[in-house]
């Protein structure tokens, strides 16, 4: 299902970003950058990822000078159990909140549904958020953090930030053109450890879909990225979607996880993961430079793995999911 | 399972270094076992116990200094560059049994903590005592004890 | 002085077999050592892990088989004594302090640490 928007643009984004980004080739581009710990103060994990949430909705509220009166609609998803980092994040504003979840797709689930309310003239500022936590995703989804397990090449690193994106009504440099909803695909993928894997075959699917919708081919964007295929998921997609959909990415084509890290000299394996990942990538480094006018048209495709451990053990295999994004400054 | 993507994975899934993995397992594993014997003799002669006595303060010195690595922080790094070479010795055991303890500290002593200690090691001893049951009733059934 | 070879051979075995399944199997750690505890176990059916004790010392005792072989032993030592019901009352005896220092250094430690990146 492909949505064309004639009124929704990205007011503001607000990121923060942890010590492993900051150590990034991106770093420059975050609002607020954390280098000591992956605690920010706070006693747990998991509360340090409420934290990051906190800050960037707290932040892009202020910088705006905007109350919580002002904005309509509150959207956020995370990768914790029952969404609590966006639960506990959204008790502490007054606003109508709206929980989701889509893994690491969650930030394009939310833009979808904040630019269809805009559109809808159901409201007129929506705030879209997500966050992930290193430590907390290992924690929740591997092993505890100081244990070593030998990890893989094609395991791809969690990380660690919160990014809050202010859609609203009000003519602003950069629009959201269109979106398109993907549809969980499944092709078998049982390794846990090698998530490109597993959802290269969803991104074909709404590259494939969102480019018939809208009767265009990969060369009218800028720039193409993908949330969070990483350095051997980035190969699968181009083979993938050569082979099934018969459709070339070029040049102009990226991935967030490979973005985010030097992936020579930090310990990050196959790349960067996480709900947070896409949306650093996308509203740090991309929108600022769309702002300058490096790009003007780009489609974002942030990926989700859509599993738990739980379905994992039970030998299931892990199916995903990708949503795409058009961007375009005006 | 889509045989074609299968395919197309397999193509770009690389190699895990499995020579320079077992090597590097093999000759740490093995100083390891060396300077086991070494402390074992050492703890034998400094305080005049038999080889069984001084085995098992080894041990207890192996697991100590896993746990208060994992403590550090440290002792995953080295895992991460040694491999098996720290997790088969009983320093595995260790590291998984301080590492779970330590991150469920805060959900609370009996709730985290206590629930989560044997995480990781919980297998080993459930396994090892199972296995036990079994081959020893066939010993005694075959040499009688 | 062929105790520190033997052990050395042992031990380094052990690890490298373990890192060979490991890296090509989807076998995890936990799975690895509790398959090496069994056979630790298995090998003392026929005391055969007991003779690699004696040429490999220490090299034989701190492999995760080593585990095996104390609880078998334990359970053994008092089956020998007391019929098969023994086993149970044995089988903790020489891993007792193996468990507890662990259990004990574990906790200590987690009051007094907390996980880092």
């Amino acid at each position: 299902m492909t949505i064309k928007y004639n009124n929704v643009y990205v007011e503001d984004a607000y990121t923060v970003c942890g010590p492993y980004e900051n150590d990034g080739p991106l770093s420059n581009y975050f609002d607020k950058k954390h280098e000591k710990d992956l605690y920010f103060g706070e006693k747990s994990l998991e509360k340090a990822e409420v934290h990051l949430l906190k800050e960037a909705n707290k932040n892009i509220l202020s910088k705006n000078k905007l109350k919580e009166d002002d904005v309509d609609l509150l959207i956020s998803g995370d990768l914790q159990n029952q969404i609590t980092s966006s639960n506990y994040m959204a008790r502490d504003f007054d606003i109508p909140y709206l929980g989701i979840f889509e893994a690491c797709s969650t930030i394009a689930e939310g833009l979808i549904l904040g630019s269809t309310f805009i559109e809808g003239k159901n409201a007129k500022k929506v705030i879209v958020s997500t966050a992930s936590h290193n430590m907390a995703e290992e924690k929740q989804f591997r092993n505890p953090t100081e244990y070593g397990a030998p990890k893989k090449k094609t395991t791809t690193f969690t990380a660690t930030g919160g990014v809050s994106i202010l859609l609203s009504n009000k003519k602003s440099k950069v629009k959201i053109e269109s979106t398109t909803i993907g549809k969980v695909k499944d092709l078998g993928i049982k390794d846990v450890n090698n998530m490109g894997a597993a959802m290269a075959p969803a991104a074909a699917s709404v590259i494939y879909n969102h480019l018939k919708d809208t009767n265009r081919d990969p060369n009218y964007y800028d720039l193409i990225v993908t949330g969070d295929l990483g350095i051997y998921g980035k190969e699968i997609l181009k083979d993938y979607l050569k082979d099934k959909y018969n459709i070339t990415l070029g040049v102009n084509y990226n991935d967030c996880g490979t973005m985010l890290y030097d992936l020579d000299n930090q310990p990050v394996f196959a790349g960067a993961s996480g709900p947070v990942c896409s949306a650093l990538v996308t509203f740090g480094y991309i929108y600022k430079e769309m702002l300058k006018g490096k790009y003007k048209k780009v489609l974002v495709v942030p990926t989700g793995a859509l599993f738990s451990q739980t379905f994992v053990f039970q030998k299931e295999s892990i199916p995903s999911i990708a949503n795409a994004i058009s961007l375009e400054a005006i | 399972m889509d045989k074609k993507y299968q395919d197309i994975v397999d193509k770009h899934t690389p190699r895990e270094d499995i020579v320079k993995n077992a090597l590097i397992s093999f000759f740490v594993g093995g100083l390891l076992g060396s300077l086991s014997e070494l402390l074992l003799r050492v703890y034998s002669m400094t305080l005049n116990l038999p080889r069984k006595e001084s085995g098992v303060l080894v041990i207890l010195t192996l697991i100590a200094i896993a746990s208060i690595l994992t403590a550090l922080g440290v002792f995953d790094v080295l895992v991460s560059k040694l491999k098996s070479a720290l997790l088969i010795p009983i320093t595995g055991f260790a590291h998984s049994m301080t590492s779970a303890a330590l991150e469920y500290k805060n959900e609370g002593l009996v709730l985290g903590i206590g629930a989560n200690i044997f995480k990781l090691a919980g297998t080993v001893i459930l396994y090892g005592v199972v296995s036990v049951y079994f081959f020893g009733l066939i010993r005694l059934l075959i040499m009688g004890g | 002085m062929m105790t520190y070879i033997y052990a050395f051979l042992f031990c380094g075995f052990v690890c490298m077999i373990a890192q060979l399944i490991l890296d090509n199997t989807k076998l995890t750690p936990g799975h690895i050592t509790s398959l090496f505890v069994v056979i630790g176990s298995f090998l003392d059916i026929f005391s055969i892990y007991d003779k690699i004790v004696i040429y490999a010392g220490a090299g034989a005792l701190i492999p995760i088989t080593s585990f095996g072989h104390l609880l078998i032993h334990g359970a053994m030592e008092t089956a020998g004594q007391q019929g098969p019901l023994g086993l149970a009352f044995g089988i903790f005896n020489l891993t007792s302090a193996g468990i507890s220092v662990a259990l004990f250094l574990s906790f200590v430690l987690a009051l007094l640490f907390k996980p880092k990146h």
